[in-house]
């Protein structure tokens, strides 16, 4: 008999709307609230052996707190699977339930499944770690939803391939697998092509992507006070590579020290990037980071000065976390080293 | 990419390359024109005078929009009117 | 133009003391095929092996992949301009060794190879796999130039290709594609005119395919008639770039896109042609060469649909997307070939490094970053390291789909694609 335990929050514990949002966590024997339409469906299968509650406000003010006592009891009780929610569209309790899903998977090797209605900001929070049947907006689709996520819990349980994002019901992870299509990349562009033509309904294979943009920075007030940094992504390096900066998908970004050189050099400078025809900026790496022609404008006081040192990594567009993690880091350097503005050179 | 995280930490930004649609996709926020992909700052086909012209230009203007309010993106292209070469030899 | 394309089957290669084809078996006397590259003074060390479909055999440090092919009658040669003398390709008669590749290996810093099993999980995904592959292993000699030894490479393996594909000679082939845009003459009425736009990478020496001998960025906008990709007037000449976004010659010569077009034409399609285009290295000219292919395929071949396919890194994304705008903004409507670059758990953002509100039907041809685990395999042909790759190369291996040739196609010569989870 397969052993279910189910997370619910302080409301369809049945303990209290709102007022009881800051519940401390709770382990009830057997079934409560929709707990009990659990022990029905997998009468048979499996049985529920507890009930854990914690109310949202709990959860959201003292995760770490909750966790200890949650992930506490669920090592002792040694469950097959943990259903949590589903949370509709409640948002604390949506987080609440994606990260113990997430935590119980990580930490103690159990399976987890929950359900929430797309809107909901544990989704977005959670997709990717975590399998999160797709609800109806409020409670009236429970039944619907507790069943998908019961047969998707069992499968995991049982070890069987889980089919896809509209086959088992679950919200899209976000992961994009490599597979083996029956027909040529040819042929569907050829017959994708034909129904276009046609005027028939189609679909593409790669989706517009969404573009995340960063309310611009405030300028700088003062040029002429002003420290200004130099970064590329292209890979331009100290010759020989001696901090062996990766010629693609660079995972760490260099610190090249210019000092007070008034140029960069073809002797002391090389581009060790793979993605682009190095020879123009090998044989001037001014053309990549335009020292020289700065250095002058520095010199007739435009802006105070360069700073000391230039960073320097190679084709982040690629690996966005990567690059995140890199532009991060490189931005505390630059904040550290009180530069008013940066200069960014890309291929 | 860095340009963002850049712009995130609160320091102005600005981004030469040659390749604005995907400066623009990434959601760069400040960018300038550059020549080309093996060459944003410089040109082969030019003098050695010419191209230190260019990358002034460049530069120039890429001060300039870290000294300017923006509110989305915004594109500089200092050199629309020049023809840059493609290295062909 | 009228392109008979004969088919000899290989079912198997041997080696021999004459180079002979005789039922189906491709007979190599090694030594004189050794003998015939060896005459090149800029490589050395010149072997010859042969990997079999099932075999557990690794073969690693590929750098380009082409097929033996002849043309039958008088002419003793093949891929005119770079190769045979300069012809117009895409006439008369071609005799090819079906089921037979031709492998260019060899090792130098900056040149990036690839790595395909001829049996298990690696198999899958290579259509390598499947045929007879000659290997032709070289190594450079000391203080050569990079792209001097890819010249090197290139006529190796095109000298090999030709030198077997002449023992077809005369010979009645097993079968017989013919290729003619006349056929049928009548009926086209109401049929869509469709095109196809080829971009060819022209980023530098070694990063660029060969057009009748020369680089391609030597090269407009043009038009070229697909016989003429069919065989050999354009031949890849990348080795400065990874297997994953680069066409092999075998890749043009077997062209899915042209070949499929070729299937519909005169039934469900019109084909109308094909333009060939290069990807310029500054936006300007992308934005120049994106009006004249737009130009040439509205008011040349007159076309009402149009897929296009691009070579090359993230940046030339860019060039497929201006070239999608160019030809919808002249009222063609279009489909895209592409990969993504979603990193090697699949969970990246921008699938592509540039976009359009006009590209709203895009195939993809599978995640770049995609990571791939291959078993041991029992023998290794073309050496057990490589400059791109750390560690051993024999046993197990958790790789970047990009090393496996033809995984992922530009073109669209593979099977693979994402699914989303």
């Amino acid at each position: 008999m397969i052993r279910f335990i189910h997370y619910i929050n302080q409301f369809f514990g049945q303990i209290g709307g709102e007022e009881k949002a800051g519940i401390s966590p709770k382990m009830i024997q057997g079934s409560v609230g929709p707990g009990r339409l659990i022990h029905k469906l997998i009468e048979g299968q499996g049985e529920m052996i507890a009930t854990l509650i914690c109310g949202d406000n709990y959860f959201s003010e003292k995760t770490e707190d909750a966790l200890q006592e949650l992930l506490k009891w669920i090592a002792e009780l040694k469950p097959d699977l943990l259903i949590a929610g589903p949370a509709f569209n409640a948002g604390r309790y949506g987080v609440a339930c994606g990260e113990i899903c997430k935590r119980v998977r990580e930490e103690l090797g159990v399976p987890s499944v929950t359900g929430m209605y797309p809107k909901n900001p544990g989704v977005e929070l959670y997709k990717k770690h975590v399998y999160i049947i797709e609800t109806t907006q409020d409670a009236s689709g429970m039944e619907k939803a507790m069943s998908k996520m019961i047969r998707l819990g069992l499968k995991l349980v049982r070890e069987e391939p889980v089919g896809k994002p509209s086959e088992e019901g679950y919200i899209p992870k976000g992961i994009k697998k490599n597979v083996l299509s029956n027909k040529l990349a040819s042929q569907r562009a050829v017959e994708l092509l034909l129904k276009k033509l046609k005027g028939e309904p189609f679909q593409t294979e790669i989706p517009f992507p969404e573009v995340d943009s960063v309310p611009p920075a405030l300028p700088i007030r003062n040029l002429r006070k002003a420290k200004i940094a130099l970064v590329t992504e292209g890979g331009l390096v100290s010759k020989g590579n001696p901090d062996h900066l990766e010629s693609a998908r660079a995972t760490h970004y260099v610190k090249c020290l210019i000092g007070d050189l008034k140029r960069l050099s073809s002797e002391d400078f090389e581009s060790i990037h793979r993605g682009f025809d190095t020879h123009f900026v090998n044989e001037d790496p001014n053309r990549l980071v335009p020292l020289d022609v700065l250095r002058h404008i520095e010199q007739e006081g435009i802006f105070k000065e360069i700073f000391p040192i230039y960073f320097v990594t190679t084709g982040v567009a690629t690996t966005l976390e990567n690059g995140r993690r890199i532009g991060k880091e490189i931005a505390h350097e630059l904040k550290t080293g009180g530069v008013s503005g940066a200069i960014l050179t890309a291929t | 990419m860095l340009e963002k995280e850049i712009e995130r930490a609160g320091i102005p930004a600005v981004l030469i390359t040659s390749l604005i649609p995907t400066a623009k996709m990434m959601g760069a926020n400040r960018i300038v024109q550059g020549v080309g992909i093996t060459h944003p700052l410089g040109n082969p086909r030019v003098s050695q005078g010419e191209e230190k012209s260019l990358r002034r230009k460049i530069l120039r203007a890429a001060l300039q929009l870290l000294t300017e309010k923006i509110e989305n993106g915004k594109v500089v292209t200092p050199l629309e009117m020049e023809t840059p070469s493609s290295g062909k030899k | 133009m009228r392109l008979e394309i004969q088919n000899f089957e290989v079912r198997d290669i041997q080696f021999s003391d004459r180079t002979e084809y005789l039922k189906g078996v491709l007979f190599i006397n090694k030594k004189e095929l050794i003998d015939l590259v060896s005459i090149d003074r800029r490589i050395k060390e010149v072997d010859i092996q042969v990997a079999h479909p099932g075999e557990r055999i690794r073969i690693t440090n590929i750098l380009e992949i082409s097929e033996p092919r002849i043309k039958d009658g008088n002419d003793d040669g093949y891929y005119p301009g770079i190769f045979g003398r300069l012809v117009k390709a895409g006439q008369g008669k071609t005799n090819v060794l079906k089921g037979s590749a031709v492998f260019e290996i060899g090792r130098m810093p900056g040149f990036y190879g690839g790595v395909a099993d001829m049996e298990g999980e690696g198999a899958l995904w290579t259509p390598y796999s499947k045929t007879h592959n000659i290997c032709i292993l070289t190594e450079p000699i000391p203080g050569i130039e990079r792209v001097e030894y890819g010249f090197a490479l290139k006529q190796a393996g095109l000298k090999a290709s030709v030198y077997l594909a002449k023992t077809t000679k005369g010979m009645i082939p097993d079968g017989v594609k013919v290729f003619d845009l006349n056929f049928p003459s009548k009926g086209f009425e109401g049929l869509s005119k469709i095109g196809y736009l080829f971009l060819l990478h022209s980023h530098g020496d070694s990063r660029e395919p060969f057009i009748y001998g020369d680089n391609s960025r030597h090269y407009y906008p043009t038009l070229l008639h697909p016989n003429e990709i069919l065989d050999g007037a354009i031949v890849c000449g990348h080795y400065n770039i990874s297997m994953s976004i680069k066409n092999t010659t075998f890749a043009l010569l077997n062209h899915p896109v042209i070949l499929d077009l070729y299937e519909r034409h005169g039934k469900e399609l019109n084909f109308k042609g094909v333009v060939i285009a290069p990807e310029p290295t500054s936006l300007s000219e992308i934005r120049r060469t994106a009006m004249m292919s737009a130009g040439l395929l509205k008011d040349f071949l007159d076309v009402n649909g149009v897929i296009i396919t691009k070579e090359g890194g993230g940046h030339t994304d860019v060039d497929l997307m201006q070239m999608c705008e160019e030809c919808e903004q002249r009222g063609i409507q279009t489909v895209l070939i592409d990969n993504e670059w979603l990193g090697p758990d699949g969970t990246g953002d921008l699938p592509l490094l540039a976009s359009s509100q006009n590209a709203d039907a895009v195939i993809s041809v599978g995640n770049v970053d995609g990571m791939i685990d291959l078993p041991p395999m029992d023998k290794v042909i073309g050496g057990s390291t490589m400059f791109d790759f750390n560690g051993d190369l024999q046993g197990t291996l958790n790789l970047p789909i990009r090393f496996i040739p033809n995984a992922i196609s530009q073109v669209g010569l593979t099977y693979l694609t994402t699914e989303e989870q």
